[in-house]
């Protein structure tokens, strides 16, 4: 409770307390380690945790916290190797061991992956979502070494899976920080990968679309004077996604590409004697399109939900009735 | 002088209205229909210069200088464009923050969603049918 509040010190003297009545007391021999460690004493910290793995050589707890202050002081293949020993020796069904095995899990692929060993980091984040799948921490880790892998569809699948728990999320602080930054990592690599894809369609005859949106991508709020908000990457590319479905899976010509005050994009065509201009809204996943006849008072328009199977006929029905005059 | 805005109208179906073309709604060879839509903070109301009272480039040079907001060209459409879709054109000369006679505002307010975008459709494909009443890159080149 002390330690909890913050009163190290306190916490200090009521386990040392503990400790002259019961020397080998393994909570007190824990918990005044880890008022040590918040009180900056990490020598006295690791003295404990020592003499707890002495008495319980494969007490998880202790390993954990012996990890954590060996990764605090950037000793990660130390850490690593502490902890390694401590999962082979754990012992699955102890149900007190859980929480330190799901730790000891999460705490490793953070080791690995900042060790730049993403074999290990993917190991330890499969075995964590396999064993602790219920658990936010190991679906944070997951997505983050799935991102680094370049792995962006099994990202996404974390980010999903995150995204359906957001409630057990928002109660902490530390997720959703973790949970925000991963998301905006993951937005700019999935826009980095549409790009690229986009670039690379059809003999590179999108190219000049994917260069629009770089340029777009770089707009900040306010761009157009009062108003304009910026285009989020996580907007761009599900717009590149939308733009290979319904645009190049119309067999539609490259569109003139232009941001809106809203955050979105409207693309334009001049197709015959129609103006035509279809705006995507991100956020509400939906599509306005109208056509304008140059040629006398006709208009036409159609309001899509791009999440629907049958969003690529549609479209391309809109664009057919114009040609066909139906 | 019209009785809901309370500002004269303008009647003189020739005269050139000069409209301030984002840097962002440019590309080669189109400009985009939003160009010619009011903004959502414009009370449905679409600024324009009088082609009576200033010329292309003095609204740009205005436009871009004291009034500090960006243009990559200006287009020139008649009052009369405007009355072909219906839209009125008023008079709103500006004392402040800058001083600007030639000032005045279309009337957009009366349309829906859609049917603005539709005449500001029909009002861009007019307006990139002539060239640019004054392209500020021109000048550079000059």
């Amino acid at each position: 409770m002390f330690a909890k509040l913050g009163r190290f010190a306190e916490a200090e003297s009521y386990f040392n307390a503990i400790l002259a009545k019961v020397p080998d007391s393994r909570q007190a021999l824990f918990n005044l380690a880890l008022a040590a460690n918040n009180s900056g004493n990490r020598g006295r910290s690791v003295e404990l945790l020592q003499r707890i793995l002495q008495l319980w050589p494969r007490d998880l707890g202790a390993s954990c916290g012996m990890a954590f202050i060996y990764l605090d002081a950037k000793q990660n293949r130390k850490a690593a190797e502490i902890l390694r020993r401590a999962l082979d020796a754990a012992k699955p069904d102890k149900k007190s061991d859980e929480p330190h095995l799901l730790h000891a899990r999460v705490l490793l692929t953070i080791l690995y992956s900042d060790l730049g060993e993403r074999v290990e980091a993917r190991r330890f984040a499969d075995e964590a979502i396999r064993e602790h799948g219920t658990e936010v921490p190991p679906h944070l880790m997951a997505a983050s070494v799935a991102i680094e892998d370049g792995r962006l569809e099994d990202a996404r699948m974390e980010l999903d899976w995150l995204r359906r728990h957001e409630s057990a999320i928002r109660g902490n602080r530390y997720y959703l920080k973790q949970w925000s930054e991963i998301e905006d990592i993951f937005s700019t690599a999935d826009f980095e990968a549409q790009l690229a894809m986009l670039r690379d369609k059809k003999g590179g005859a999108f190219a000049s679309s994917a260069e629009r949106l770089r340029e777009l991508s770089e707009l900040k709020d306010g761009w157009l004077g009062p108003g304009g908000k910026h285009l989020s990457a996580q907007g761009l590319a599900w717009f590149v996604r939308v733009y290979a479905k319904v645009i190049i899976g119309s067999g539609l010509p490259t569109p003139h590409l232009f941001p809106t005050p809203e955050g979105n994009i409207q693309a334009e065509w001049s197709l015959g004697s129609w103006s035509v201009e279809a705006e995507f809204d991100h956020a509400a996943h939906h599509a306005s399109l109208l056509a304008v006849s140059k040629k006398n008072a006709g208009a036409k328009d159609v309001e899509l939900n791009l999440d629907s199977p049958s969003v690529g006929s549609e479209f391309s029905r809109f664009f057919d009735s114009l040609v066909t005059g139906g | 002088m019209d009785q809901l805005t309370g500002k004269p109208r303008l009647t003189e179906a020739a005269e050139s209205l000069f409209r301030q073309i984002h840097p962002k709604f440019f590309v080669p060879g189109t400009i985009s229909s939003q160009a010619f839509r009011p903004g959502t903070e414009d009370e449905g109301m679409l600024s324009v210069s009088r082609g009576s009272l200033t010329t292309a480039k003095e609204a740009h040079a205005l436009y871009t200088g004291k009034k500090g907001r960006p243009s990559d060209g200006v287009v020139d459409l008649a009052v009369q464009d405007f009355a072909d879709q219906q839209l009125s054109v008023y008079e709103d000369p500006e004392t402040a923050p800058v001083v600007d006679p030639a000032h005045a505002l279309v009337d957009f307010s009366a349309l829906t969603k859609t049917e603005v975008k539709t005449v500001a459709t029909r009002l861009r494909d007019k307006a990139i049918l002539k060239p640019l009443a004054f392209d500020p890159r021109k000048k550079l080149e000059e």
